[in-house]
């Protein structure tokens, strides 16, 4: 295991480990990589190259977490990378699943029933996802972008981890349990691998972020909360 | 399967610590290790006793031998050298890397033939089932053993161990999967 350094190559980094490609379309970094090295990649893009390094360690690395840096961060700098994620979310994993899902369904056995039980199991998580997803854009990121606008910060104190619900995960996990436990019947096993690919991607990547947002963001907002009442 | 299982280190080098966790996840994918530095740190943890497996320097066991006594089917302790312990699982630290792996191997198979758990999926019994139907018509713990006559504790464990043979643990879950096996009707959703 060696962390990922500005100097590597990207592509190299890439296939190594393609499903970071998600990540990196994130900072707007299509592929056709070339023999750029981050650094080179970061400048061209305006990004911030410690930033983008941390994350993509975070990602390959579960054991990664360098706290104490991700706080030295401006805290706009990891809004706006986690509002990216949410809208890949919204606008491609979410709707991939679906139509591996869709598919599956469609060409199996039309009498099975467990499989529009699936089904329905995603479609509840999925209006979870995306209610989380819009409170973010319409209520939670502006409230924290206002709180710092006001804030003093000689009087920040940020305290430690937030353990946020995890339902979501759990939910996921369970889903993706419940085809390789309990599935039953007739159906197309090469669709329903596609299925659990593509929820084991979601999956991986939910985890990553539920990490930044409990473990950095989370604090500051409570810290925030805190100083703009002692005002 | 191992990697819910979760594992314990109280060391106070913690490279040392860090070292047993990389070999756990590496051999034997046990890839959920906490590491603390002293056994007060071990003691404010909430659900102690999910740990799969206790790791801990010689001192700090003898200094708290009743706690470790308690848990002793599934305490290691360090040793820097050889000798034996009546009581606990021992690993020498100074041995060469291949015989640590392979003691590792023996006292994970004694940890896992003395735990009571029955790893296998066995279909769920009548009272499990009970306590499924009223999951999924969204009562809670207290309601849920008022209707049964049954204590809280008992609803508590009859729920770790649905989960347990299931591996399902959300109450969405355990709804679709009832009405996957056809325990309850569709009409909800």
């Amino acid at each position: 295991m060696a962390l990922i350094n500005q100097e590597l190559i990207l592509s190299d980094v890439i296939i190594d480990e393609p499903s970071l490609i998600p990540v990196i379309n994130r900072f707007g970094i299509r592929l056709g990589l070339g023999d750029k090295t981050i650094k080179e990649i970061c400048e061209e893009k305006s990004l911030d190259p410690d930033f983008f390094t941390s994350i993509i360690n975070t990602f390959r690395y579960d054991d990664y977490f360098p706290e104490t840096k991700f706080r030295s961060f401006n805290i706009g700098q990891v809004m706006d990378y986690l509002t990216k994620t949410d809208n890949s979310y919204e606008r491609f994993l979410i709707p991939n699943i679906e139509s591996h899902l869709n598919f599956f369904i469609e060409r199996s056995d039309p009498s099975n029933a467990s499989l529009s039980v699936i089904r329905k199991f995603f479609s509840v998580f999925k209006k979870e996802l995306i209610e989380r997803i819009h409170s973010d854009k319409k209520e939670f990121f502006p409230s924290i972008k206002a709180m710092l606008e006001n804030y003093n910060s000689d009087e920040l104190y940020i305290g430690s981890v937030f353990e946020e619900n995890e339902s979501m995960e759990e939910k996921l996990r369970d889903i993706k349990n419940l085809i390789i436990i309990h599935l039953n019947g007739e159906y197309d096993q090469n669709l329903c691998y596609a299925v659990l690919v593509s929820i084991c991607n979601l999956e991986k990547d939910i985890h990553q972020n539920n990490r930044i947002r409990n473990r950095i963001l989370m604090p500051l907002v409570e810290a925030l909360k805190k100083n703009s009442t002692n005002q | 399967m191992n990697k819910e299982k979760k594992i314990a280190i109280v060391i106070n080098v913690p490279i040392i610590g860090y070292a047993i966790k990389h070999l756990l996840d590496e051999y034997y994918d046990l890839s959920h290790a906490d590491m603390f530095s002293t056994v007060e740190e071990l003691k404010n943890v909430q659900n102690l006793d999910s740990y799969f497996m206790f790791i801990s320097d010689s001192e700090s066991v003898i200094m708290n031998y009743e706690f470790f006594l308690l848990r002793k089917q599934k305490t290691v302790l360090l040793n820097k050298s050889e000798g034996k312990h009546n009581q606990f699982f021992h690993l020498n630290i100074n041995d060469n890397t291949d015989n640590i792996i392979d003691s590792f191997q023996t006292i994970i198979s004694h940890i896992n033939s003395n735990s009571v758990k029955d790893n296998n999926k066995e279909p769920l019994s009548t009272r499990e089932v009970d306590v499924l139907k009223l999951i999924t018509k969204g009562r809670i713990n207290k309601e849920i053993a008022d209707e049964l006559y049954i204590s809280l504790n008992t609803v508590l464990t009859h729920r770790k161990n649905i989960t347990a043979k299931l591996g399902i643990k959300t109450v969405s879950g355990l709804t679709f999967y009832a009405m996957m096996n056809g325990y309850i009707e569709d009409d909800d959703f």
